[in-house]
């Protein structure tokens, strides 16, 4: 299940919020813990029982790690990655080296396995990994309550797409909570700003990028493509995100933010402390800093680079061009590394600087989502002959199609900035905007739900992208 | 107004918009078919321990929602609006509306599709044609979309359309349409053309056959239904008015003789009195009708075996003006190895006249 379908609108939602309010504070984990099992099955059915079974090994192994000491308490700890990236491994990873080979040799020589992927699982393991290597680290104590460790595992606002909570983050939320009516206006507001982000900008960019590619090839028309997918992706996931937090917190949880519009980073450092947050602060806490980071020279820091970034463009995806896609972002970083060593840590940008920067790094993120976009490496290969001039610079239909997509290109764009949420959060400041601020977030959540809606009675195609992860 | 108030504001209008919309969903009658889309609706997925455990029911529910969904022909076009008249795209679902016309772009050819439709032709050909002689002509019906290319919309590419429907009959002779049709010859708010402006299409086609014009120069009246709303008025959910959809009277045609070849049983012409209303454009010629003979005492010695589609119900009438006996064979309803027995072939001239919608969906041709 989806939270942009009808079934989760006009159905699970509404039952799951009437049940949580009304069931008494002491079983509303558990309303939440049934709600979860319960939209995770309706997606994917008898992988549930995966999913479950991952949760009994991080608690048990949880308790045992904690329980030990020395040798004995590492021992637990390999064996729970072990079984936790095995998981993973298998489900997700097990056919990529087979589909390689073969496809090298042009002929079947390794067999596939063609599991389905199980939805989510690459986020409910991490989180998984993370309180495991946490409670081995001694940060916090592991979790005696079963349903509660479930719950965090399980917890469906953000199980399918994240973000990749850390336990820590959602402890005291699983055992105590706030409500108040502010609270959960919030809540339900942010997760309408999602759904509108998802399904009336990204669906509307996505099949803008789908027009463009099935029309006569042209350079214009195939930046603006470019342009569209890095869009898409945002709006998709960063909208999901809000969708994820915003439910949590009507449900009291308070999950950290997954994006801090990263399309207007002036470097690719700043880029990755703004796009998927959680994941990358997981990979830096539980993988770049272990390898040493950047306290042991020069070399090894750019081999910890490239070992972070490919694993982190793995992680997208059983595919190459992920992988790819991840060194690209590895690479760009590396050479930033260098460049700051050369010419040592710019304190101050001035505006022209800033400008060209921010704009450089938006361009070159296009370029490299062009990996990320297509599976099929002839594909982003073709694409990138597009853009640099292996097409007319426009062709017959290119006007056709940009300014048909125009309006929504500069909506998107600007809406990727910090301006709409300075603009609010200005007039909430405002001595008459602060009364207005309620009846315009009603407005905005009415006219999100109805076009929404209008979308969804009529659309088959709405697919979250991060499904796939 | 008091903070209480004010707070609770979006979370009440949030949990009012779902609750109206769930309740109404569920409470509301459910209908069986959508006119707007000609399409059966979806049937409430069964319940059982199978479909709960293969992940169909939930799958299923989903469409079973989204077509049942109350007021879904408002949804439908608020859609429409948002993406045309606010984000500025220029279609919805593949249809622009270009001086009050409705057109569903087609741009891309169905190579397939075209594959089977030549396919089928050679199994006429071989079958029936071959042996038969006489002369066999073929024409391709330009959809609006055709039309509206030099006007800056995509559409397809048309002369390797009509290049790959002339090798689809190679023992045809091919002529075009481009050059007299208009947009204004087809309807508004239907894909098809209009009966109505078709006499000097109609004459051209004769002409370019050899065949006398003189009956199509008699006097003709029209009669006319409004409301007439086509297809696309509800597929593309623009709400357009309604229009007129007019047939010609008098003249030759009201002294044509008409059969439903599979029922012996005479017809009229138009049937006003007796088409689907759903589907007003089944008034000429009875509709899908796979075998039809038309009858003209008053013309010139000679049959005709039209090859047609659904365009071919309005124009049949009108080229039976040149010949003493039309057959009018439309092969998604009629196999072609049951036209032996209604048809005998013997040199008569043959026309393949089929629209580019259908060369591009041929599936349906058996």
């Amino acid at each position: 299940m989806v939270f942009s379908s009808l079934t989760f609108l006009y159905l699970f939602l509404p039952a799951v919020l009437l049940l949580y309010f009304l069931a008494p504070a002491r079983l509303r984990n558990a309303v939440l813990l049934g709600a979860s099992l319960l939209f995770y099955f309706c997606g994917e059915q008898i992988y549930l029982l995966l999913m479950v079974g991952e949760i009994l090994v991080t608690y048990a192994f949880g308790r045992l790690m904690e329980a030990s000491e020395g040798r004995k308490k590492k021992l637990f700890l390999i064996v729970f990655l072990l079984l936790s990236f095995g998981l993973l491994g298998l489900f997700k990873y097990a056919d990529l080296i087979p589909e390689t080979v073969n496809s090298l040799a042009g002929e079947e020589r390794l067999k596939l396995l063609k599991l389905p992927l199980p939805i989510g699982i690459s986020f409910y393991v991490f989180q998984s990994v993370s309180y495991g290597i946490d409670v081995y680290r001694g940060k916090y104590p592991a979790e005696r309550s079963l349903p509660n460790l479930a719950l965090y595992v399980s917890f469906f606002p953000q199980l399918i797409a994240g973000p990749v909570v850390r336990f820590e983050t959602v402890k005291e939320n699983l055992r105590e909570r706030t409500y108040s009516m502010e609270r959960v206006s919030n809540g339900l507001f942010r997760f309408t700003v999602g759904l509108g982000k998802k399904v009336l900008i990204a669906d509307r960019l996505y099949a803008f990028c789908d027009a463009a590619s099935k029309g006569n090839p042209s350079v214009i028309v195939a930046w603006a493509e470019a342009l569209a997918f890095l869009l898409y992706v945002y709006f998709d996931f960063s909208g999901y995100s809000d969708m994820a937090i915003g439910l949590a917190h009507t449900f009291g949880f308070d999950l950290p933010e997954n994006f801090d519009h990263p399309l207007v980073s002036r470097s690719f450092r700043e880029f990755w402390r703004r796009w998927h947050i959680s994941l990358g602060t997981w990979f830096r806490d539980y993988l770049y800093i272990p390898l040493g980071g950047s306290r042991k020279g020069l070399p090894k820091h750019i081999v910890n680079l490239l070992v972070v970034w490919a694993c982190t463009g793995l992680w997208h995806g059983a595919s190459w061009n992920f992988v790819l896609w991840g060194l690209s972002f590895g690479i760009m970083l590396m050479l930033e590394v260098i460049l700051e060593r050369a010419a040592g840590k710019r304190t101050h940008d001035n505006a022209a600087l800033s400008v060209f920067k921010r704009g450089f790094v938006l361009a070159v993120t296009v370029l490299l989502f062009v990996w990320f976009r297509f599976t099929d490496l002839s594909e982003a290969t073709a694409q990138f002959k597009k853009m640099f001039g292996g097409a007319p610079l426009l062709s017959s239909d290119s006007g056709y199609l940009l300014s048909g997509a125009a309006l929504l290109l500069a909506v998107a764009l600007i809406g990727a900035t910090p301006l709409p949420l300075s603009l609010a959060k200005k007039l909430s400041l405002s001595g008459k905007g602060r009364a207005l601020v309620p009846v315009l977030r009603s407005a905005l959540i009415l006219f999100v739900l109805v076009f929404a809606t209008a979308y969804l009675v009529d659309g088959s195609f709405s697919p979250f992208l991060y499904f796939r992860f | 107004m008091p903070k209480r108030i004010t707070a609770a504001l979006p979370a009440v209008s949030f949990v009012a918009a779902l609750a109206l919309g769930s309740i109404s969903l569920f409470a509301s009658p459910k209908e069986t078919w959508s006119l707007s889309e000609r399409r059966p609706l979806a049937s409430a997925p069964e319940l059982s321990g199978k479909t709960i455990m293969d992940g169909s029911w939930f799958g299923e529910l989903d469409g079973w929602m989204a077509d049942h969904f109350v007021n879904r022909e408002e949804f439908r076009h608020l859609r429409m609006l948002f993406q045309t008249k606010m984000l500025r795209e220029h279609e919805y679902n593949g249809f622009i509306e270009y001086n009050g016309y409705l057109i569903n772009l087609q741009k891309e050819i169905n190579e397939d599709s075209v594959g089977y439709a030549a396919e089928r032709f050679g199994y006429v050909w071989e079958k029936y044609l071959k042996k038969s002689g006489g002369n066999i002509y073929c024409t391709l019906v330009p959809d609006k979309s055709s039309l509206v290319g030099k006007y800056g919309y995509p559409t397809i590419d048309t002369a390797n359309m009509d290049k790959m429907y002339e090798e689809a009959l190679p023992f045809a002779k091919a002529f075009s349409l481009r050059a007299v049709l208009e947009l204004e010859d087809y309807y508004f708010t239907d894909t098809h053309w209009r009966q109505e402006k078709l006499i000097p299409v109609a004459k051209y086609m004769l002409e370019t056959m050899g065949r006398d014009v003189s009956l199509l120069d008699e006097s003709f009246e029209t009669e006319e239904i409004f409301p007439f709303f086509g297809v696309y008025a509800g597929q593309s959910a623009m709400k357009p008015e309604g229009e007129s959809i007019r047939w010609l009277t008098g003249g030759f045609i009201d002294r044509l003789n008409v059969t439903d070849l599979e029922t012996r049983a005479p017809m009229p012409v138009c049937d006003p009195e007796n088409c689907d209303e759903k589907d007003l454009y089944t008034l000429f010629l009875g509709g899908g009708k796979g075998l039809v003979r038309i009858d003209n005492p008053a013309a010139p010695e000679g049959e005709l075996i039209v090859f047609r589609d659904s365009f071919g119900s309005s124009m049949a009438p009108l080229l039976a003006s040149g010949y003493r006996t039309v057959y009018v064979v439309d092969l998604r309803y009629a196999h072609p190895d049951v036209l032996g027995r209604y048809i005998r072939f013997n040199g008569q001239d043959v026309l393949f006249m089929f629209s580019e919608t259908l060369l591009n969906n041929s599936r349906g041709l058996r």
